[in-house]
């Protein structure tokens, strides 16, 4: 019996043996598009990819982009100045600030994917998409065929499209490394996630949201607290915190909200405030005190905080660093490669 | 004993059976290698036309041609429908594998992405949609001379054709733009098998509509119940050297599964686009109404001369009048709200399911935030044993917005009130301008255009 079982054994073993594969083939059934490169294509490869690992598509890419939208290719010479910008403007401009703190920063972090479209994704209702972030992994810019390559606007380029990049970054960040739960509680209960669309700019800085998509929830809040920081001026911030702190209106509306004849805003209170006109009259200025302001540099300290201790750098110096290269924008050279 | 040996045996040959390995051979290549050799072939295939490739372009709603050349990675288009014929767009373009291979036109092209670029909904002239073509395409077929594309993400048909290397583009969308000018006319008859179709079909804007009137028979017909439907549809065509083609078969049988009705050639003698399909009896004759039949069959919208928001107000072609109807309407209706007359026209309903009109009389007045559209209905008629008067009737307020433009009313119900008009065209080919003079009062006259 036992010989028996040896010669079974023997026999599966024989048998499976000579079940062997033929070798892999060594090429890949994936392989990657082969494309001669453009100028571009080589720009890109010495300034994003290499240096960074950074694929920036700047081709329409069909799986890279929302099959949900009707969208065109960007253009290929505004292709070309965004690429300088972005490097220009965003990417170096925290290559710079990160130097001594941690030279590799912006190999570690930055998102692998950059995805340009030429046109809006325009919704049903006329709205439209400006930038889309997925997973800390991809960003996609819109509305690249707008540039007017003979009238660089940084405004505009900020509203388009460096502010989502901030934001979307400012997401990553935070992702990696974690801010203090503090920030959750110092306009804990204003987050609605569901009604910030409710609210103007000027409604969100009055409840201490520097936007009112901030006011949607605390991560929203800390990232666009960041992109907005970054990419405006120091009066456009202090206008933002007096905006954000009280309205001026008239003697006779306040005197209608003091008598109970138009209902007072739930976080708003009357003040005050007497003083002398530049010809030496004795005036008095009336306003609804909302106090938005104060919620605001609390929680803009935290971030500041945050910023120093968790990635070693300066909020304020990245800022500095963003506006000085925005002024000198017209200095780059935006069509040569 | 004997069990064990039958084990050992039936073991044996399942695993024997299990391992069968070789495998017959199908193809030489593998599947990725194969794949990659066809977009070579297919590259080759596209830069090997040094005088590149006519294009048929279909659209959402209409086709039209473009001339494409591919060399060294790069496109070069041109077209005569939203760009002069002699102006050319360069761009990048790729082949790729995606399910098959893709022809990308990946960077943008401003001539051949103006058929895809999306418009912002609400704008005057498109949707989200913008035209709705195709810029990347599955390569169904191809050929030295043929390619046979499919839009990726509208599967729309399109065909590339090799373009003669003695001939030149610019002779090429002559030769196009002759025939696109050639489908062009007021009205259509359409004849299957000898007999006119009943009905009214067009092939206007490149498209080509069939609304055809077909009597409801059967058990199913009750006393009272309607005696004819409407069975309407509409296929984009594109103009070809002898004439046009739609973008795929159609049939005037509903259960047909091989519908065969796509080509059809002109014959300039008799004003025909015959069917060159086997075996179909079909043929297209364009009408040249008179003035009055015209108007009642417009596909269109004419525009009145005036425009109360531009810098200098003006409101011309027209009589006194008609002047002071759009004054009395601006000064009543509009001015104390802000607002001013921008345009007024009239024409066609393009949608009935939204507006309950045969006609659409439109006013849009502009504010410093935005503007307001009114909408009336109406109706008109060629006067009968006449080929110079209509007769308009039945204005109506055909949107929520209508309502708040009396002044606006009182010019539809001054059609109706000095009805029956004189009306004349500027050519019976493809009239751009009506005029209009009452027979009742002919102080009122006014002119429309396109």
């Amino acid at each position: 019996m036992k010989i028996l079982k040896y010669i079974l054994l023997l026999g599966i073993v024989s048998i499976f043996a000579s079940c062997s594969e033929d070798s892999l083939d060594s090429e890949s059934i994936f392989k990657d598009e082969k494309t001669t490169p453009n100028a571009l294509d080589t720009w890109l490869s010495d300034n994003y990819t290499s240096p960074f690992n950074i694929r920036f598509n700047y081709r329409y890419v069909d799986i890279e982009s929302d099959r949900e939208y009707n969208l065109v290719p960007a253009e290929y010479d505004k292709s070309v100045a965004l690429a300088k910008i972005i490097k220009y403007l965003w990417l170096d401009a925290y290559v710079e600030v990160t130097a001594n703190a941690d030279p590799s920063f912006m190999q570690t972090y930055c998102p692998k994917v950059i995805q340009l479209i030429g046109s809006a994704a325009w919704n049903d209702d006329g709205s439209r998409i400006l930038g889309q972030a997925e997973g800390g992994l991809k960003i996609t810019l819109y509305e690249v065929n707008a540039i007017d390559l003979n009238n660089i606007n940084v405004e505009t380029m900020n509203d388009l499209w460096f502010h989502t990049m901030h934001h979307e970054f400012a997401h990553i960040l935070h992702q990696n490394k974690l801010y203090s739960t503090d920030f959750k509680l110092i306009t804990g209960s204003t987050y609605n996630s569901a009604g910030w669309t409710d609210y103007s700019n000027t409604d969100a800085h009055h409840l201490g949201y520097i936007t009112n998509y901030a006011s949607s929830e605390p991560n929203e809040d800390f990232v666009e607290l960041v992109s907005m920081y970054v990419t405006h001026t120091e009066a456009w911030w202090q206008a933002m915190l007096a905006d954000a702190k009280q309205a001026q209106i008239s003697a006779s509306a306040y005197a209608s909200y003091a008598n109970g004849g138009t209902k007072l805003p739930d976080n708003a209170s009357l003040k005050t405030v007497t003083g002398q006109d530049a010809e030496g009259n004795d005036v008095t200025l009336y306003y609804l005190y909302y106090g938005g302001d104060e919620k605001i540099k609390q929680k803009f300290e935290i971030v500041t905080k945050y910023f120093i201790n968790s990635w070693g750098f300066k909020l304020s110096d990245l800022r500095d660093i963003v506006q000085r290269r925005s002024e000198s924008l017209d200095s780059l050279d935006l069509t040569s490669l | 004993m004997k069990k064990i040996i039958y084990s050992c045996l039936i073991l044996a040959t399942t695993l024997f059976v299990g391992c069968t390995p070789e495998q017959d051979e199908i193809f030489d290549e593998s599947a990725a290698q194969r794949i990659e050799s066809n977009i070579k072939d297919i590259v080759e295939t596209l830069e090997g036309s040094p005088n590149g490739w006519q294009m048929d372009l279909f659209t959402g709603t209409f086709g039209t041609n473009v001339m494409v050349k591919f060399a060294d990675g790069k496109v070069t288009a041109s077209d005569y429908l939203v760009h002069d014929a002699d102006e050319q767009s360069e761009s990048l373009y790729s082949v790729i594998q995606n399910g098959g291979p893709v022809l990308t036109f990946n960077t943008f092209n401003e001539i051949f992405h103006a058929y895809s670029d999306p418009i912002e909904p609400g704008a005057s002239y498109g949707n989200n949609e913008g035209l709705g073509a195709d810029f990347e395409f599955v390569v169904l077929s191809y050929s030295q001379d043929e390619i046979i594309l499919r839009g990726l993400k509208h599967r729309r048909l399109c065909r590339l054709v090799r373009q003669p290397e003695t001939t030149t583009w610019a002779e090429t969308l002559g030769a196009y733009q002759t025939m696109q000018s050639n489908i062009g006319a007021p009205m259509y008859e359409f004849y299957y098998n000898g007999e006119l179709v009943p009905g009214t079909s067009s092939l206007s804007g490149n498209s080509l509509v069939s609304n055809r009137t077909e009597a409801i028979t059967g058990d199913d017909v009750t006393e009272g119940d309607a005696t004819e439907k409407l069975v309407s549809f509409s296929r984009p065509i594109v103009p070809t050297m002898e004439g046009f083609r739609t973008e795929t078969p159609f049939s005037y049988t509903s259960d047909d599964p091989n519908p065969t009705i796509q080509h059809f050639k002109y014959d300039a003698e008799s004003l025909r686009f015959v069917c060159t399909d086997e075996g179909v009896d079909m043929y297209i004759v364009k009408v040249y109404p008179p003035a009055n039949v015209a108007f009642e069959n417009v596909t269109d919208f004419y525009y009145f001369n005036l425009d109360f928001a531009a810098e200098n107000a003006y409101a011309n072609d027209m009589s006194n009048a008609f002047v002071q109807l759009f004054l009395t309407m601006q000064t009543n209706d509009c001015s104390p709200y802000g607002e001013l007359i921008h345009r007024a026209f009239m024409g066609y309903n393009p949608d009935p399911s939204k507006y309950k009109a045969d006609f659409l009389l439109v006013y849009q007045t502009s504010t410093s935030s935005g503007g307001y559209t009114s909408i009336f209905g109406y109706s008109v008629d060629a006067v009968p044993d006449t080929d110079d008067q209509v007769k308009f009737s039945n204005i109506t307020e055909a949107n929520s917005n209508a309502g708040y433009y009396p002044g606006g009313k009182a010019i539809g119900k001054a059609l109706v009130d000095y009805s029956p008009w004189t009306i004349s065209y500027d050519n019976e080919v493809s009239p751009n301008e009506y005029t209009f003079v009452s027979t009742k009062d002919a102080s009122y006259s006014f002119k429309i255009s396109k």
